[in-house]
């Protein structure tokens, strides 16, 4: 038996391969510059190679809504180094949005000179959804037709009623509720579910239809493992949607519980909101779910990502005020106790000390004036005291010199090197106090939790917006969903309309990275 | 509940000093407390004896404020002119009080 070698994979295959392929291809350097955009990017977006090659992606394709998640998806990318497959869109040249499944990763480029570039492969889901089927149902017997059209009226009707639901300002729950309930119903199937991707390789389920009532295996809140095995798995990893045909031999939570409620196989797609992969529909069914399920799912999913997003937002926002609230009467509390415990003790100590330095005034001046003494060392520190409270509250200097020297006078109080770059004009009040805020917070927290031998402050105004970075060297791996210290610097940048993310991979160091708008302010 | 004993040999005039110092500066400081329950002042003056009950929720903060309790007590002795016979920690085994 013959043997042959295993072809070669050179420079003119990854050429060709790149040239004739159908998937769209191109590569981007830090900035988010195209450094490559094959033949199938320019067939999509009627953009050619000419007019984006050096330029921003966010100038050409990537929409204006969803530039911001895409400058995070890059930062993410080139701090780790780590893969982050995503769901977006992408703008054509006649102003048509086109949802792209991406994968990437990070190669050394030697036309870069050794530094690294970001290729990244897609393929254009808005290919397969039912944009084809609506043409179809003007082809074809008119039996065809009748069902297509029925078909989509069925879908505007299910998505009118969530609109209405989202409208009406009702809770994400029931938002999500809605969306399960209209998903099974436009795909015709007992039972569906929306799951909310937790960041950790879980879901948690947010909506949930079933006509198996109380025996339901899977109910509202249950956090599921949404592993490869999983069609909320496959969504999780590839953003496409994806099908289990069959759960008999599949292990782990979810296929036992889908055995128990006896379905068989099962569709999910993905919910993308604001360009980020958000969570998944699933739906299940006893027999073998229809060939174009997929691509039906993923386009009612697509046209309900918008309701979910203003569900989301409402939710959030009100987790936002209520941890607002709270952080503030923590704060008022803290305070009330640091002034019992601190300089008002300190001040009911000196008025006894006085009153034993009058007694002791005639009879035992030597014993008087030591009293005194020891008064006036107990009004210092009850001054001290006072003073720090005052600084903790606001800051003289950031009122009187502005954020670079308040930030630097924080610094100077901090067990570890600090190094602070800030602009030396004056912004709006509410900014230049949020902004130090969530800095010396973050500083504080490096101090206390990261292990950091040093760390960097670079605040910029570009544009209308106040940029800032606070890094450090430290251990990394903090856990923006553990504790309400993160979350906390996120709602103060998001109460002044800004925005706040954190970066931290295991030894690698932490980067909180926020854009707090001037304009508004 | 947690009780702190504070005993003091005083005279008249100590008590009366020293009635005036608990109720004007301790008092309201020692309400805004965490924890502090109350407290019971007590005068035999037959024995010039002056015994000071502060009672606490729970251990937690009788323990707390143990430090400002020994300095601000015996800075109220110095202060009055006499000395500390005693300073103990108790735990209330009953407290039955009909106010008035």
């Amino acid at each position: 038996m013959s043997q042959r070698a295993e072809f070669v994979l050179g420079d003119e295959f990854a050429k060709v391969l790149t040239e004739t392929t159908m998937s769209l291809v191109s590569v981007l350097d830090r900035d988010g510059r195209i450094l490559l955009f094959n033949d199938a990017c320019e067939r999509v977006t009627g953009f050619t190679r000419d007019e984006v090659i050096g330029v921003d992606a966010r100038e050409f394709v990537i929409p204006p809504e969803e530039a911001e998640a895409f400058g995070e998806v890059l930062a993410y990318i080139w701090s780790t180094g780590l893969s982050s497959p995503q769901v977006g869109h992408w703008l054509t040249r006649n102003g048509e949005r086109k949802l792209i499944a991406w994968s990437n990763r990070l190669m050394e480029s030697e036309d870069e000179g050794g530094s690294a570039v970001l290729v990244t492969t897609g393929i254009d889901l808005s290919a397969s959804t039912p944009t084809g089927v609506d043409d179809a149902a003007f082809e074809g017997d008119p039996g065809a037709k009748l069902a297509e059209i029925s078909r989509l009226a069925q879908e505007q009707r299910a998505l009118r009623r969530v609109a209405t639901l989202v409208a009406s300002e009702a809770t994400p729950e029931r938002v999500f509720t809605a969306v399960s309930e209209e998903c099974a119903r436009v795909l015709e199937v007992n039972a569906s579910a929306v799951f909310r991707f937790e960041g950790d390789d879980t879901a948690t389920i947010v909506g949930r239809h079933s006509r198996a009532g109380d025996a339901d295996a899977f109910n509202l809140g249950m956090r599921l493992s949404a592993t490869e095995d999983t069609g909320i798995g496959r969504v999780l990893r590839t953003g496409t949607p994806a099908r289990i045909h069959d759960y008999a031999e599949k292990p782990g939570e979810i296929a036992d519980n889908m055995r128990r409620m006896n379905y068989r196989s099962s569709v999910s797609a993905p919910i993308v909101v604001a360009g980020i992969l958000w969570g998944a529909v699933g739906i299940a069914s006893a027999e073998p779910l229809p060939a174009d399920t997929e691509a039906r799912l993923g386009a009612f999913c697509e046209l309900v990502s918008l309701a979910v997003a203003s569900a989301q937002a409402r939710e959030d926002l009100t987790a936002s005020r209520a941890r607002l609230v709270k952080a503030g009467d923590e704060q008022r509390r803290k305070l009330e106790r640091n002034l019992h415990d601190g300089a008002q003790q300190r001040l009911v100590s000196l008025a006894l000390t006085i009153r034993l330095a009058r007694r002791k005034l005639d009879s035992d001046p030597a014993g008087a004036a030591s009293s005194l003494e020891g008064a006036a060392k107990e009004l210092d520190l009850a001054l001290e005291e006072l003073r720090e409270l005052a600084r903790g509250l606001h800051p003289a200097a950031l009122t009187e010199q502005g954020l670079g020297p308040a930030l630097a006078a924080v610094a100077k109080r901090l067990p570890i090197d600090v190094d602070v770059s800030a602009p030396a004009e004056r912004l709006p009040e509410n900014i230049e106090a949020t902004a130090y805020y969530i800095v010396s917070e973050a500083l504080t927290n490096v101090a206390k939790h990261a292990h950091a031998s040093k760390a960097n402050v670079d605040l910029t105004v570009a544009g209308s917006a106040l940029r800032f970075e606070v890094t450090d060297d430290g251990r990394g791996g903090a856990d923006p969903s553990a504790g309400s210290g993160i979350l906390g610097l996120r709602d103060r940048a998001e109460a002044v309309g800004g925005t706040l993310f954190v970066i931290s991979p295991p030894g690698k160091g932490t980067i909180v990275t926020a854009q707090l708008p001037l304009s508004d302010a | 509940m947690f009780a702190r004993l504070h005993a003091l040999r005083t005279t008249q005039e100590q008590h009366d000093l020293g009635l005036e110092i608990v109720r004007d500066q301790l008092l309201p400081w020692l309400r805004d407390s965490s924890g502090f329950r109350g407290l019971i002042r007590l005068w035999d003056s037959a024995e010039a004896k002056t015994l000071v009950i502060t009672l606490w929720a729970d251990e937690e903060s009788l323990r707390a404020s143990a430090a400002a309790g020994n300095q601000l007590g015996e800075l109220t002795a110095e202060t009055v002119g006499t000395t500390r016979l005693a300073l103990e920690d108790y735990e209330v085994s009953l407290f039955d009080v009909t106010a008035g």
